[in-house]
């Protein structure tokens, strides 16, 4: 079975390197990292992921921001995006039915346990 | 303290007390004070030393003449017990010719006023009463108002240094929930490489479980510093209640505990922020539950009562309709709350729960809230024990 590409866009480098470690070690996925956010977009183009992970704020450009360029690559606007952000709590997200601005969020910290379903859904779903 | 005698003249009216062993002297005084037509005196006399101590620790007359020549003690020592006591009646010593050495010191242990008994005639003393009796009364004013200005004072200083511990953790939750969250990742690489080490595990575990209570603590902040602004709708309280409970069902459900709904037929619409009531019901569900770690009965209660009857306990039948309210009412059958904890209950950081399971902040935040409705929060123990009921009100 190929192992499927994601895309982890955080300035935390090290949250991001243990999040492939767990990623990766699973077996299943082939993890790219990007700490700028600015970058994000070029990244994702040609890194051409099946998920993203992406943070919320970050200090040169809101994962908001990065959504909107990422959504307005044609090959990329089907890609699915899940928000993991330090931003909002468990709870929040919860009473937010679990989106923010319509995609999937997570809270940090998340468990790898979290993480693993919400990629696996949305891949199912996309 | 003063009536209408019916002349549109206010004659004002004192209870005094003369502590004098001179049988004479009082019969005069009373003579006196009772020819007296610009005021009315309900006069007393005790020749007594306790009787005197036990009426100024009483406190029920607006002057206490005292003499300071008594038996075996002396006026002053009358004085001190009605200091000590801060006695609001107007305390004057009177004394005999040739006693004016005891006037400083009787203006020290609280006397408004001195006399000497010979220079006072009629006039004079009821004179003397009146301006003692009206400047101990400006004098409980103002330290009734400086009581109260210090009072302010100090609410202000702590909601200043709540504003200040809210902004600073505003400020810190993003920075600490991002090291929390790489712990968290390690934590589970950790497991995953060392699954079989029972050690190792445990103390995965361990460190897993101080992540959680370290992020709890840092959600306790937040909530307790969220902006004041409500987002207000009108909403179905029982909508509201029934989601609350859906977040807290396996809470409840670990602790075998089952829900028992006593609500009203229907309730009006409310205007409240849900999100912020499903905060506040969630916070309040969630000490019941840990009140309960046996197992035991969570009831929800709903009423729909007008104010008169929530202000004066008459029936919503027999009150006027002025308004409704809506009361939620959660109890417990968990073990209560010790009586001396309970005034400290909406404190910051009380908690009752063991060390790492509560922040402190749960009451405080679900206080403020309903106050920031215009609402109200009690706490108190059921009348027969065995648990606690929170009582929450708000207006329709």
């Amino acid at each position: 079975m190929t192992a499927r590409k994601v895309l982890v866009v955080d300035d935390e480098t090290g949250f991001s390197k243990l999040l492939q470690l767990n990623l990766e070690s699973t077996g299943s996925y082939e993890v790219k990292i990007e700490n700028q956010g600015a970058r994000a977009a070029e990244s994702a183009k040609w890194f051409k992921p099946d998920v993203i992970l992406l943070d919320v704020i970050m200090p040169d450009i809101s994962g908001r921001e990065v959504s909107e360029q990422v959504r307005a690559i044609p090959e990329l606007r089907d890609v699915p995006i899940i928000f993991i952000t330090a931003a909002i709590s468990r709870e929040e997200a919860e009473m937010h039915g679990g989106t923010l601005d319509g995609y999937p969020v997570l809270s940090k910290p998340a468990k790898m346990a979290e993480v693993l379903a919400a990629i696996e859904k949305s891949l199912a779903e996309g | 303290m003063s009536e209408f005698d019916g002349d549109f003249t206010v004659i004002p009216e004192y209870k005094v007390l003369l502590i004098d062993d001179d049988k004479t002297y009082a019969q005069l005084v009373r003579r006196v004070l009772k020819s007296c037509r610009t005021s009315r005196f309900d006069f007393e006399w005790t020749p007594d030393f306790q009787t005197a101590v036990d009426s100024l620790e009483a406190d029920a007359h607006d002057a206490y003449l005292i003499d300071y020549k008594l038996a075996d003690h002396d006026g002053l020592e009358l004085l001190k017990v009605g200091s000590r006591r801060n006695c609001r009646g107007a305390m004057i010593l009177l004394t005999g010719a040739g006693d004016s050495s005891v006037d400083q010191k009787a203006l020290e242990l609280g006397a408004v006023e001195y006399m000497e008994k010979h220079r006072a005639d009629g006039p004079m003393l009821e004179r003397s009463i009146r301006y003692a009796v009206q400047w101990k009364r400006k004098e409980e004013e103002l330290r009734a108002a400086n009581e109260q200005l210090k009072a302010h004072q100090m609410q202000l200083i702590q909601a200043e240094k709540m504003n200040s511990v809210g902004r600073l953790a505003a400020g810190i939750a993003h920075e600490i929930k991002n090291p929390l969250a790489i712990i968290s990742m390690g934590l589970d690489f950790f497991r995953n490489k060392s699954a079989k080490d029972e050690g190792m595990k445990l103390a995965v575990d361990e460190m897993d479980d101080a992540v959680t209570r370290a992020d709890r603590i840092v959600k306790g902040l937040l909530d307790f510093s969220a902006p004041l602004e409500l987002k207000q709708r009108a909403e179905d309280l029982h909508a509201v209640l029934s989601k609350a409970l859906m977040f807290v069902r396996h809470e409840l459900h670990i602790r075998h505990i089952k829900v028992k709904r006593e609500l009203a037929p229907k309730l009006p619409l409310c205007h409240v922020d849900a999100n912020k009531f499903i905060q506040v019901f969630i916070n309040i569900f969630l000490n019941a539950a840990y009140a309960m770690p046996n197992g035991g009965v969570l009831t929800v209660r709903t009423k729909v009562r007008s104010l008169d009857e929530v202000f004066t306990g008459l029936t919503e039948d027999s009150a006027e309709e002025v308004g409704k309210v809506i009361t939620v009412e959660i109890e417990d059958t968990g073990v209560g709350i010790p009586e001396d904890k309970l005034d400290k209950i909406y404190d910051p950081f009380f908690t009752t729960k063991p060390t790492g399971v509560g922040t402190g902040l749960g009451l405080a935040v679900a206080k403020s809230i309903m106050l920031l409705h215009g609402g109200g929060l009690d706490v108190e123990n059921k009348e027969n024990g065995g648990g606690v009921r929170v009582t929450l009100s708000i207006l329709v």
